[in-house]
């Protein structure tokens, strides 16, 4: 259920790397878990964003949620359709719902990441505990 | 998300029916409880357009009778009990001497001297120890939560609905009056009463008979889009409505006052726990007061946020969420009451940065017409 060509995090972020972009949203699990997205903030074109540091925060009716970057760089574009239709984050995740897209600086900052099997074994096995 | 490690949570005898229906399950005053099936924006509309069923087993259920049940509720209520007749409820709180709330709870007068009181099922057991510790009376007190499940049919269909299924004169019943009634073939307490702002039914019942009263109840509203809905929901909903959540609006640090409860203080009725404390209070001053605002950007002003007033922090968010059927962003806070003033501009402190805001009138959402 997870496609094969994205790489994920432990913080439920996904992104798609092409050449030196990075194109990056919240996982499947992660919508089904904040529920109705209602509202998300986004950086701007131009922000510089670190791994592991807040890019942007997701906000559900019942909870709010900080959206890490999974890699170092330069946000290229921000997907402004988000700012009138925060539901594409729930109806398409991995798909219409992207988020940001980043300037890699560094490309070996991807290999840390998950393959969807891999994460796919580790939602789960989070569930269960 | 997900369970507490090393807390046993208690369960409905419906809880492999909602997990079968895909709810999401959370924990809720010691209790593993559905938060939403088919998305908490979905299940508030339904509510206010047509109707949403809320399985609210967690609640506590507490019997005082006998000769001096009233004496000892009279005691230990804000409200005055002697006011209601047989087969009436009312909104009230189990008074702590400072004048704050213990719970609040509904009593509901089944006879003479006979009361069933639905409390909050955290507070169960607390509030049980506190009108034991505070009956010298010698009234008979019982905690008989695990002999009823409570389902909450709520909406403007809620009552075509359960007139399919019960034989009650749903007519007679009017808002927070019950009957001993058979719905669905169980008999139980009917009442006209709920937390969502809209007219419906809380049926009280054998939780062996949960299943059954569950699936009849959706069975019979279909035609009327009735859906599950869960805690999610029923706080958007009692938020709209501006009914206050113990633990949020309500503790033992905030008096009936500053919450906005004044009308279920009766001081005409004569001594109560915690009334000298609201007297006194009454005649020198609130030390806060609760608040609704309406956030004027799409940010959202949540639990636990400050709120400023001239770059300077002035008091509390209780309750902050989206309203789902009103399509704004609001809230209650508690602020000092020389700086509560309708349309006064507030700000929520949001992630460190400063949101616009403004003072409304409470409640936030009024249904149009009473049952």
């Amino acid at each position: 259920m997870y496609p094969q060509e994205l790489l994920y995090t432990k913080e439920h972020e996904w992104i798609r790397v092409d050449e030196e972009i990075g194109t990056i949203g919240i996982t499947d699990h992660a919508q089904k878990e904040l529920g109705d997205v209602v509202f998300v903030e986004l950086p701007r074109a131009g922000d510089h964003v670190a791994v592991n540091e807040p890019l942007g925060t997701v906000e559900s009716v019942k909870a709010v949620s900080d959206v890490f970057s999974p890699v170092t760089g330069e946000i290229k574009d921000v997907n402004a359709k988000l700012q009138d239709h925060p539901e594409l984050l729930n109806n398409d995740p991995h798909g219409e719902g992207w988020m940001v897209q980043v300037r890699l600086a560094d490309r070996r900052e991807t290999e840390k990441l998950m393959t969807a099997d891999e994460y796919e074994t580790y939602v789960r096995e989070a569930q269960k505990h | 998300m997900g369970a507490t490690a090393g807390i046993e949570l208690k369960r409905t005898a419906l809880f492999d029916v909602h997990k079968a229906a895909g709810a999401k399950m959370v924990a809720f005053g010691g209790w593993e409880m559905p938060v939403e099936y088919s998305g908490i924006t979905k299940e508030h509309l339904a509510v206010r357009t047509g109707a949403g069923l809320f399985d609210v087993s967690h609640m506590g259920e507490i019997e005082v009778r006998g000769p001096e049940a009233l004496a000892l509720l009279q005691h230990v209520t804000s409200n005055d009990v002697s006011r209601i007749e047989i087969h009436q409820a009312q909104y009230t709180a189990l008074m702590a001497p400072a004048g704050s709330a213990v719970d609040d709870c509904v009593i509901h007068r089944l006879d003479e001297k006979h009361y069933f009181i639905c409390v909050n099922a955290a507070n169960t057991e607390k509030d049980f120890d506190w009108i034991v510790k505070h009956n010298a009376m010698g009234a008979e007190v019982r905690n008989v939560s695990s002999g009823y499940s409570q389902l909450a049919i709520q909406g403007p269909k809620a009552a075509k609905i359960v007139a399919r299924v019960s034989d009650a004169d749903l007519a007679g019943i009017r808002y927070y009056r019950f009957l001993r009634a058979r719905c669905c073939g169980v008999d139980g307490l009917l009442a006209r009463t709920g937390y969502t702002g809209e007219d419906g039914f809380e049926f009280y019942f054998p939780p062996e008979e949960s299943e059954h009263v569950w699936n009849a109840l959706l069975e019979a509203g279909r035609p009327e889009g009735l859906i599950p809905a869960g805690l999610g929901a029923r706080n958007t909903l009692r938020l709209e409505a501006a009914y206050p959540l113990y633990g949020h609006e309500l503790d033992e640090e905030t008096t009936l006052l500053e919450a906005g409860l004044g009308w279920i203080c009766k001081f005409d009725k004569g001594e109560f726990i915690g009334r000298d404390a609201l007297k006194a209070e009454r005649e020198q001053g609130l030390r806060k007061k609760l608040i609704g605002f309406e956030m004027a950007d799409r940010s959202i002003g949540r639990d636990g946020y400050s709120v400023l007033i001239g770059g300077r922090k002035v008091g509390r968010v209780t309750s902050g969420s989206p309203a789902p059927f009103l399509r704004k962003n609001i809230g209650l806070a508690f602020v000092p009451p020389q700086l509560a003033e309708l349309n006064r501009e507030i700000e929520i402190e949001i992630r460190g940065k400063p949101a616009p805001a403004r003072q409304v009138t409470l409640p936030f959402y009024r249904r149009s017409q009473a049952a």
